[in-house]
């Protein structure tokens, strides 16, 4: 049976919505007032006249990133850290997950191994111990430290391992039979299976390296070795001009204010890139992990 | 069935997690030993005198600590309500929006910034809160004088707390929305025939709806009150702003990194690390308690 | 961090070496040859003494090292790593020298204190007295006392006699010189007002002697639009997070301070021998009264306090304040990059009187930083050898060879270790012959090369006044900068008893952060003034007593 709705029934539904829309463009203007930053003449930015749409419409910020040897180095760096973290990442909550998924029979040390990992993931020791311990194994100024210290994704393992369980008995039962071993069970049943699972923890884990700065900061002695987002840390927050006096020139078309806008976001844009899976899969993740009754 | 040969695997299979564990997590846990010396690097571990409780009796008599602690769970403690508060408004305001469309890009655009990193996020508040930047602007339509967003310490918290808001509440409430979902709609077509209105369909059976999710978040929060963010506040704060605005976190990165007190840096991360762990302990057991929630 | 600032910015004040500009390009070629041939080496007798002979073999140095961000001031095809300075003195050393990492001139510090914490020290570096006794206690560093008896030539060793001693003590402990002492009596300048004097002209205006001068120049600069365009986006007085600070601070509100009669920052010592912290003295409060007045008024960057060096002189180059507070060198930077951007930026320099109608001024210490030697370095007197070779090359001794237009500004990157042991006072006798010469009463051809440059500068720019902005500096900074300051004035120091106890003092960190915080909030307005006295308390209470009475027994 339906109800029929009143007229100012539907008008607050419009109400409703079109407060919430405003409320969604709000959570975006600051993200717009940048971007037209970026593309705005200096002038007009260092005399605050931009909004949300550019004043003086240039591409000089863009045009000089394309060519500053500095900004993609670091771009490079958190590729890599990216690609080799997500990897490392995917590879150890897989091989950590599996085994943790079994019934107590099978593996009766699970529960006890789940423990210690739950421990080290709330375990969270000063940071003046964590880095003794980075360069005591002589990690500095080394890629391998930015992806190694955060390489067991515990929280991701959580969430695997429970989707794992949640997948039904039958499924290994029949492989069983068939006589596979855990590794082909894991590589030819429960992989296949698991992939929304795993684009979610993988996705987590991308996006976490790429927006780590901290690590960078600290553990990069070379400037050179600096990810993006330490790069831009550097740049934008404590204050580091890249621009200065002597490149006369280059002043006379750029402000530090439309490059350093400029490079939020080309830092920005591969998380946009990706935004529709991300959304997807994130939601799906945040439901796996956070509520599981 | 169950093959020792399996075991064997299994145990392969989380030998090289268990190993990066132990390495990174527990060894420095070791390392947490210099909060009882008087640790000097050129000594090392093993060579540095050990001073028993020295460095933790004199952290809890420093001003500074008391107040960087004061700061830290007011900030998070604040953070934590009013993102819940905000979550929990938008998911039940969302959740009557009937045009599938409109939703969507809703939770398009509000879910957008928890992806994007603080560094990023802190640079562009930079610019929208100085003092010719956007949000003085748009006050200045109001007639509201300049606001220092970032060098009152009156207000300096407030951006913090607020800007968090900002960047987190979409997508907090993401796990409201699901519990909303999976409301049965014949609830809301009973309450209907009854006369109830809107508001008192959200107040009668939307509400209970997410009451248990809320009160799992809050139950799961209590381990986060020491936690009030160190990307975010690095990033924004100043020596002008200290008092209001230093944390943990910061407090112990500076003094011992930056200014070499490792070993009350060391301790005072020690200190965290305890009263963080209870706290845990304390949010599992109540989120097991009253939202019957299990990590594993 | 503050103290190594003076390191990065370009305040050698010793005869430098400025080839006449404008200069050809630099030849990236000399990089692959030696810098000296053969046969004149042979002929030059000073390569054998103990303070310049090379090694037997090739000896490798590995160096860390601040000022990465500047590094685009490098001629073209030289870098901090490769360039002709550093060439010349691997090669009269026969030293290898690398470096472990080039940071960011004020990350240096955190990062050496990471790397000392880390265990990877380099094998010479430059370090604070915190780091120097942490490093001594640790016995991580050589005993340096023989190599300087043996090896610092008489340059060094002379300045730092002229110190009285203090140099050498600071460096000691327990009877062993365990760091080489820099000296800088006179680098850590007077903090002057600098004004544009175009602005001053267009509004009518004098240039300032008092507060009371800044401040009507001030609201001058607000209220009157002096650039001329229409809007009202000009600031007053400029400022940064760091109120006070010596030494060198720029932006810093120290002249205001001083002119109060105050002292803030300064341990000093008075006629009945007490020593006195200037922070929480009366006339500290009687000065950040009148700097919370010109903030209320609106006559300082309402942003100062959350603006550091960097970002407020962006306000001076951007041509939005007129009106900036900093030491003598400010022409070389950043004001030549004022000039550079506008032709009309007309700098000129006041130093303010205190209400007794005097000049009296904080003063850095004479020794603040240490070149140390990591223990077990086969060559400890490599630090020594090198800190003379740079002296020579600074000064165009020794035929040490010219061979950068702008020294000046790229010392620091050159040198594989930037620290000055200056001569006291170079600045002011420099500028007076500079004086006589364009009076007529001294021959310049008696000038040594690299005064004549210099003099060449100073009246290039004198024919056509801001033609040239690096002319313009050197005329500013070396001419009219220097010879206000040969008028005299008085010196305020840290006792060299206090600088030995309060940068190792385990509550000092503290008490500064206090004092920051309670300086910065107060002249913003975010507490009143009376908070000062609560503040003088609690700095008390949280370990200053005991400090000063450390001091004083």
């Amino acid at each position: 049976m339906v109800v029929s709705r009143s007229f100012t029934d539907r008008m607050v539904d419009w109400l409703i919505a079109v407060l919430l829309l405003a409320v969604g463009v709000t959570t975006l203007l600051p993200l717009f007032n940048t971007l037209a930053i970026s593309l705005s003449d200096k002038a007009a930015v260092s005399g605050g006249q931009v909004g949300f749409w550019p004043v003086g419409f240039t591409l000089n910020s863009y045009d000089y990133i394309l060519r500053d040897e500095k900004f993609w180095r670091a771009f490079g760096v958190s590729l890599l850290r990216v690609g080799l973290g997500g990897a490392l990442n995917f590879g150890l909550a897989v091989l950590t997950a599996f085994p943790l998924s079994r019934s107590l029979r099978a593996f009766p040390e699970r529960n006890l191994l789940m423990w210690v990992f739950v421990f080290g993931m709330i375990l969270n020791v000063g940071i003046v111990p964590w880095y003794l311990t980075i360069s005591s194994y002589g990690l500095i100024d080394s890629l391998w430290a930015l992806v190694l210290p955060g390489a067991v994704p515990i929280w991701n393992v959580v969430i695997l391992m429970n989707f794992f369980r949640s997948l039904p008995r039958e499924l290994d039962e029949a492989a069983r039979i068939d006589g596979a071993n855990p590794w082909q069970l894991l590589w030819q049943i429960y992989l296949p299976t698991s992939l929304p699972a795993l684009a979610t923890i993988t996705l987590f884990s991308l996006v976490g390296h790429w927006n780590s700065f901290f690590d960078g900061l600290i553990l990069m002695n070379n400037p050179d070795n600096y990810p993006l987002q330490t790069y831009i840390q550097q740049l934008v927050i404590a204050d580091r001009p890249a621009l200065h006096g002597g490149q006369a020139q280059l002043l006379a078309l750029l402000s530090n204010n439309t490059l350093n806008a400029a490079k939020l976001f080309v830092a920005i844009l591969p998380i946009l890139l990706v935004y529709p899976l991300l959304q997807r899969y994130f939601v799906r993740g945040i439901l796996l992990g956070a509520v599981k009754e | 069935m169950f093959k020792g040969t399996d075991r064997f695997a299994y145990w392969l299979m989380v030998l090289p997690g268990l190993l990066l564990l132990l390495a990174f997590t527990f060894v420095p846990l070791a390392y947490s030993a210099i909060a009882f010396q008087k640790f000097n690097p050129a000594l090392g571990l093993q060579g540095s005198p050990w001073v028993g409780l020295d460095n933790l009796l004199y952290m809890f008599g420093l001003r500074d600590a008391r107040q960087v602690l004061a700061n830290t769970v007011f900030i998070a403690a604040m953070k934590m309500i009013l993102v819940l508060f905000t979550a929990v408004s938008f998911a039940l305001l969302l959740n009557e929006v009937r045009f599938l469309g409109v939703r969507r890009a809703i939770q398009t655009m509000v879910y957008l910034p928890h992806f994007l990193s603080w560094v990023i996020l802190a640079g562009i508040l930079r610019t929208i809160l100085a003092r010719d930047g956007l949000v003085n602007d748009l006050l200045g339509y109001f007639g509201v004088a300049p606001i220092y967003f970032l060098g009152q310490p009156a207000v300096f918290p407030w951006v913090i707390i607020l800007s968090d808001v900002w960047k987190e509440f979409g997508f907090e409430a993401i796990v409201y929305l699901a519990a909303l979902t999976g409301i049965d709609p014949t609830l809301y077509e009973v309450a209907e025939l009854d006369g109830a209105t809107r508001l008192q369909k959200m107040r009668y059976v939307s509400l209970p709806a997410i009451a248990p999710v809320i009160v799992l978040v809050g139950c799961l929060s209590i381990g986060n009150v020491l936690n009030a963010g160190f990307d975010q506040i690095f990033n924004l704060y100043s020596p002008i702003v200290y008092s209001s605005g230093d944390i943990l976190d910061t407090y112990v990165y500076r003094i011992g990194l930056i200014q070499g007190q490792y070993s009350l840096g060391t301790a005072v991360g020690l200190f965290k690390t305890v009263v963080a762990l209870g706290l845990i302990g304390i949010s599992y057991w109540a989120a097991s308690r009253y939202a019957n929630y299990r990590i594993f | 961090m503050r103290r190594l600032f003076v390191l990065f910015v370009t305040l050698l004040a010793v005869a430098a070496c400025l080839p006449a500009a404008p200069q050809p390009a630099a030849e990236p070629a000399v990089l692959s040859t030696a810098a000296t041939p053969q046969a004149v080496m042979a002929a030059q007798a000073w390569r054998q003494t103990d303070a310049y002979s090379p090694l037997p073999e090739t000896a490798s140095l590995v160096l860390v090292k601040g000022g990465q961000e500047n590094a685009g001031l490098m001629p073209e095809g030289e870098s901090i790593e490769e360039n002709r300075a550093l060439r010349y003195i691997e090669e009269t050393l026969n030293v290898d020298i690398r470096f472990g990492w080039v940071v960011p001139s004020d990350s240096y510090s955190d990062k050496l204190n990471l790397s000392i914490a880390s265990g990877d020290i380099p094998d010479v570096m430059i370090v604070d007295a915190l780091q120097l006794q942490q490093l001594a206690e640790a016995g991580a560093i050589e005993d340096l006392t023989p190599y300087v008896e043996q090896y610092a030539n008489a340059d060094l060793l002379a300045n730092w006699e002229q110190t009285g001693g203090v140099a050498l003590a600071a460096a000691t402990i327990d009877g062993k010189l365990l760091g080489i002492p820099n000296v800088q009596p006179q680098a850590d300048a007077p903090i002057i007002a600098w004004v544009r004097q175009d602005w001053l002209d267009k509004l009518g205006m004098q240039g300032p002697q008092t507060v009371d001068d800044v401040e009507a120049i001030a609201r001058a600069f607000v209220e009157q639009d002096p650039d001329g365009n229409g809007a009202a986006d000009t600031y007053g007085l400029t400022g940064t997070l760091n109120p006070v600070g010596v030494p060198s601070n720029l932006h810093g509100f120290d002249a205001i301070f001083n002119a109060y009669g105050a002292f803030p920052e300064i341990f000093y010592r008075d006629e009945a021998g007490q020593i006195h912290y200037g922070s929480v003295q009366p006339q500290t409060k009687e000065a950040l009264g009148r700097l919370a007045a010109l903030y209320q008024a609106g006559l300082i960057d309402p942003e100062f306090a959350t603006k550091d060096t960097d970002k407020s002189n962006e306000v001076v180059v951007s041509g939005r304040s007129g009106l900036m507070m900093g030491p003598w060198w400010l022409p070389w930077w950043p004001l030549a990059d004022s000039v550079s951007s506008d032709p009309n930026a007309d700098w000129q320099p006041y130093p303010l009187v205190d209400q007794a109608g005097e000049r009296s001024f904080a003063m850095g210490g004479y020794t603040y930083s240490f070149v140390v030697v990591k223990k077990g370095y086969p060559h400890p007197e490599l630090a020594v050898k090198i800190l003379n070779v740079q002296n020579d090359l600074s000064y165009g001794l020794n035929d040490a060879p010219q061979f950068y237009p702008n020294f000046n500004e790229i010392w620091t990157l050159l040198f594989p270790i930037p620290f000055l042991i200056e001569q006291p006072y170079v600045v002011e006798r420099m500028g007076r012959e500079y004086q006589q010469a364009l009076e007529g009463s001294l021959d310049p051809t008696t000038f040594n090369e690299a005064m004549q440059i210099e003099y060449d500068q100073i009246q290039q720019d004198l024919a056509a006044p801001r033609s040239n902005p690096s002319n313009w500096a050197v005329r500013m900074a070396r001419l009219d900068a220097a010879l206000l300051l040969a008028e005299g004035y008085n010196e305020v120091r840290t006792d060299p008893v206090a600088a030995r106890v309060f940068p190792t003092d385990p509550n000092w960190p503290a008490l500064q952060k206090l004092e920051d915080e309670v300086f910065l909030q107060i002249i913003t307005g975010a507490r009143p003034l009376d908070d000062f006295d609560s503040f003088v308390e609690e700095w008390n209470r949280n370990g200053g007593t005991d400090l000063l009475a450390k001091m004083n027994s």
